[in-house]
């Protein structure tokens, strides 16, 4: 039959799996021993394993809500390092964009424009694949249907949009996922601002990388404005890895920022 | 939470860090008896919850090591120890801060 003792603490621990349901069972399974053996110890110091000895510990503990996802997170940034496991990095970094509306839409903004490149990507092979058999052709729009002139203009001002809307979403991101305990609001925001303008540095190198490998690899040529010409066996060449390491390092931006910032020390993120 | 608690809040965050370094270089420790140790300093710890976030970290960083023992009494304990790269980080930052509190107190004082 179960105690009240056992009950009690069953409840806290139970609230302390909800908190950590995103991330790996592992980490979360070592969170949980560790504060249930803090548990044990404070309830052994007190001398007495009573209900009301127990409510104390749990009080001076804390809610998990508001340390175990932070806990799981170190946990897991730390063995994606040690041991070099791409499982809890991913794992971390999907911790990151779920526990956070702002992070999950900048991963979906970031996925979506990885897919429309590779949709890109895929509609110019099927293109050259088109060419094989009617030889006619020898590019496609990327918008087709849409006047030039009308895209130069508006294209340039909804680019500077887009930038600007996805600059604040990052912003709210890494403000969010920022670590507890950095050392003050201060410094709290300048490693927010720090991360923000790692995240954009990395996304656009990814992007710069990107262009420069398909463009050397002579996959991707622009002929005529809005008129790309993809060679798909080019894209096969040593040299397109280079654009697909950026394509890599451009959708892992917010992932990779993100993890760096937490490298950064108080002292060098503090103004 | 008043203005005096949250200016209580800023220096106890600052400074939380050097003092589990500082605990951990007199020997390897576990969670609770970390807490045990800070709670020496009236109110340093809040919640003792927010002290496993921070070792974390400093996992993360390197300067800690973990490691699962058994206890005489109940669960395993998870006891932490300062690595080579920790004891080095605390006798320079230990150095800084006292420095810096020397400082504080000088201008507290009304002598700067």
């Amino acid at each position: 039959m179960t105690s009240e003792l056992d009950r009690v603490r069953d409840d806290y621990l139970g609230r302390l799996r909800r908190a950590l349901h995103r991330v790996t069972p592992d980490v979360a399974a070592e969170t949980e021993q560790e504060i249930r053996a803090h548990i044990e110890d404070a309830l052994a110091a007190r001398g007495q394993a009573t209900v009301g000895a127990l409510l104390d510990v749990l009080e001076r503990l804390g809610s998990p809500e508001d340390y175990a996802p932070d806990v799981a997170l170190y946990m897991m940034v730390d063995r994606g390092y040690r041991e070099w496991s791409l499982r809890h990095m991913i794992g971390s970094a999907r911790f990151w964009a779920l526990s956070t509306a702002a992070g999950a839409a900048v991963v979906l903004i970031f996925g979506l424009l990885y897919a429309f490149v590779l949709a890109a990507i895929a509609a110019g092979i099927q293109h050259v694949a088109a060419d094989l058999v009617h030889p006619a052709g020898d590019g496609f729009h990327v918008l087709p249907g849409v006047a030039t002139w009308p895209l130069l203009t508006v294209g340039p001002a909804a680019l500077v949009g887009l930038t600007g809307i996805l600059r604040w979403f990052i912003g709210q991101y890494v403000q969010r996922a920022r670590p507890m305990g950095l050392g003050g609001e201060t410094t709290e925001r300048a490693w927010a601002s720090q991360t923000q303008r790692t995240i954009l540095t990395l996304a656009l190198i990814g992007l710069v990388v990107t262009m420069a490998g398909g463009l050397l690899a002579q996959g991707i040529r622009f002929e005529q404005a809005c008129r790309v010409h993809v060679d798909a066996a080019a894209l096969r060449s040593p040299m397109a890895l280079v654009g697909y390491a950026g394509l890599a390092l451009f959708f892992l931006a917010p992932v990779i920022g993100l993890i760096l910032g937490l490298r950064v020390r108080d002292d060098e993120a503090g103004p | 939470m008043t203005d005096d608690d949250k200016w209580m809040a800023q220096m106890r965050r600052g400074s939380l860090e050097l003092c589990v370094l500082a605990i951990l270089a007199r020997g390897r420790r576990y969670g609770y008896d970390i807490v045990q140790a800070l709670s020496g300093a009236d109110g340093f710890v809040i919640k003792e919850g927010t002290i496993y976030p921070l070792l974390n970290r400093l996992r993360s960083e390197g300067l800690v090591d973990a490691e699962w023992q058994p206890s005489p009494q109940g669960p395993d304990r998870k006891y932490y120890a300062l690595t080579r790269q920790g004891e080095a980080r605390l006798s320079a930052v230990r150095d800084q801060w006292r420095i810096f509190a020397d400082d504080i107190a000088r201008i507290l004082e009304g002598d700067a």
